[in-house]
């Protein structure tokens, strides 16, 4: 049975028409597509943007009589860009909604409350929308940082997007305001199997970072004088050298962020993301203690060795 | 005079080691490659290197393995089974050749492994000693059916060889993950099948009075079903089987143990949800 989050499931929204049109980027998420469509069916205009499914996510959204739309992946920056310039929207407002996530009731409602029914009232370029991430049936309230902000309602010629990081940034000379109603955000629904996976994936990434950030050397400049982009990343590889980083995060996320506070599945994000952190740890050690030469040494002598 | 040993060494995607591999198997005696359809070289790799190489598609590993010994052109009387990142030292060969001739009564040996893991020959924890059945008089050992961590069932007599093989790692830290990532889910459905199938040690009234199923019980139903256990997984491993002993790779191959206990127990949590969610719509 799952826990109540009002998340509109097709059947329970009967307000008044909304002047927004939603787009869904997709790859390979022909699982989410129906739920994921069921909570859009307050919209009269849903369109997909996929780029390059083939396990039948574009033939499930077409059924649901989605518009679907394709275009190569390049980065989120750039495929919400080219859904603002190329897709043909019937409204001025885009809400961009992934497929792993849902629309609540409440949050139409306060759409609604903002933009008035013709969509005319907002003086808005974009707002800032928080979500609740749910893991195991439950909303981690506590762990998962809520409310984390992304920009995801916005007016088409207001406001475009930036490559930061594997992630994007707004880019706009308007107001970004902030909705306070949540979406949903089922971050596992692809499944432990896949979560794992991409974080290992992360780890790669990130001890990668922090062994060329380590190799430049100039760590403490950059933290006294470097822009903010390059000081939070020297910081981060600083808190690298930190002993047992991952339990400190644990800690941190568990106890004083109030992880315990989402019980079985708050315990079970802060391990998760406490492994990761330590996945990451022991990739930068790998990188700066020479392991595989040190092996290759001690195996050449026990081979070769006449006993 | 010697008696043959030939042996078969199974591989997928294995370029960076399979070389080296060959060279080294090659000093006890003749080597075949069983592999499950590498797209990396491999095969070429080996064939080089001096093996016979022969294909066949991996459906799982002891199926695979027992299609090799059904159907590998071997000719001699006994078979060793070596992965691509095992290696024979001198004095492991030496022994093999020597114990083979004056104890003609056996029908396999047992071998133990010792993992190279940063610059260290790891002696605890649990990884070593490692006893596998490895050598064999060819057609008195096979797989036992399971989906990994298979393994070998051999017609007595059986005896222990003294001195160890070599387990590298060379792979990285990423590559190391992945494939724990990929056992984890295998063995996860293992869980999930003896959870839904318990008869088997339950009924048993013969159960305490064999060790093996005993072993059985504990590891398939008891085990899953306990609290903490990638804790009780580190614990086992750094202090009961004196894993700090060996200093920083003995704590880091603890804690990889316990990651890899813990992604065991998520994906069976969630694969048990699944079929609950399918069961009740």
């Amino acid at each position: 049975m799952r826990e109540s989050f009002h998340e509109v499931d097709g059947k329970n929204y009967h307000g008044p028409a909304v002047p927004v049109s939603v787009v869904i980027l997709v790859r390979n998420e022909a699982d989410n597509m129906a739920e994921c469509l069921a909570s859009c069916q307050w919209c009269d205009d849903v369109h997909v943007l996929d780029s390059g499914s083939s396990d039948g996510t574009v033939e499930i959204a077409r059924s649901l009589r989605a518009n679907v739309h394709s275009n190569p992946f390049v980065s989120f920056g750039q495929q919400r860009n080219w859904a603002i310039d190329h897709i043909p929207t019937k409204h001025d407002w885009q809400f961009h909604l992934d497929a792993d996530e849902r629309f609540t009731v409440p949050l139409l409602k306060e759409i609604l409350d903002q933009l008035g029914e013709d969509g005319w009232l907002s003086i808005a370029a974009a707002y800032n929308v928080p979500s609740k991430m749910i893991f195991m049936n439950k909303w981690l309230k506590h762990s998962a940082g809520y409310p984390a902000y992304q920009v995801r309602l916005l007016h088409k010629a207001r406001c475009r997007f930036a490559d930061v990081g594997h992630g994007q940034r707004e880019q706009t000379s308007g107001w970004v305001a902030t909705l306070v109603q949540p979406y949903l955000h089922y971050g596992f629904s692809k499944g432990m199997r896949e979560w794992f996976e991409k974080h290992n994936r992360y780890s790669d990434y990130e001890s990668g970072e922090a062994l060329v950030k380590r190799q430049e050397g100039n760590l403490w400049h950059d933290i006294l004088r470097g822009d903010p982009v390059n000081r939070r990343r020297a910081i981060k590889s600083l808190s690298y050298h930190l002993r047992g980083r991952s339990l400190w995060r644990f800690i941190y996320m568990y106890f004083f962020k109030g992880g315990w506070l989402d019980a079985g599945p708050g315990l079970h994000y802060c391990m998760m993301i406490a492994m990761y952190e330590y996945w990451t740890e022991l990739k930068i050690r790998e990188g700066t203690s020479r392991w595989q030469e040190n092996n290759r040494a001690l195996e050449d002598r026990l081979l070769n060795c006449q006993s | 005079m010697p008696i043959k040993v030939d042996i078969l060494i199974p591989t997928l995607n294995e370029a960076g080691l399979i070389a080296q591999a060959v060279a080294n198997a090659r000093l006890l005696g003749d080597v075949y490659v069983l592999d499950s359809l590498s797209t990396d070289g491999t095969q070429q790799l080996a064939r080089d290197a001096g093996a016979t190489v022969v294909e066949h598609r991996f459906e799982d590993y002891a199926t695979q393995k027992n299609w090799g010994l059904d159907n590998l052109p071997f000719t001699g009387e006994w078979v060793f089974i070596l992965d691509a990142d095992e290696r024979i030292t001198p004095a492991l060969r030496a022994e093999i050749n020597q114990r083979l001739v004056a104890e003609p009564q056996n029908h396999g040996y047992f071998v133990n492994r010792q993992l190279l893991f940063m610059g260290k020959v790891v002696r605890h924890g649990g990884l070593y000693p490692s006893w596998n059945l490895r050598l064999f008089r060819r057609g008195q050992a096979r797989y036992e059916h399971r989906r990994v961590h298979e393994h070998m069932v051999c017609s007595d007599p059986v005896d222990y060889l003294q001195h160890s093989m070599l387990h590298l790692r060379h792979e990285t830290l990423s590559r190391y993950l992945a494939k724990h990532i990929h056992y984890a889910d295998l063995e996860s459905d293992e869980w999930v099948k003896w959870h839904f199938d318990r008869g088997e040690a339950a009924s048993s009234e013969r159960l305490f009075k064999d060790w093996l199923q005993v072993r059985n019980w504990l590891r398939r139903q008891l085990w899953p079903r306990m609290p903490l256990r990638p804790l009780w997984r580190f614990m086992y491993m750094y202090v009961l089987l004196l894993g700090f002993l060996d200093g920083k790779a003995g704590w880091h191959l603890a804690r990889l143990m316990s990651c890899y206990e813990y992604m065991i127990g998520a994906m069976y949590r969630e694969k048990l949800e699944r079929r609950r969610r399918q069961k009740t719509p």
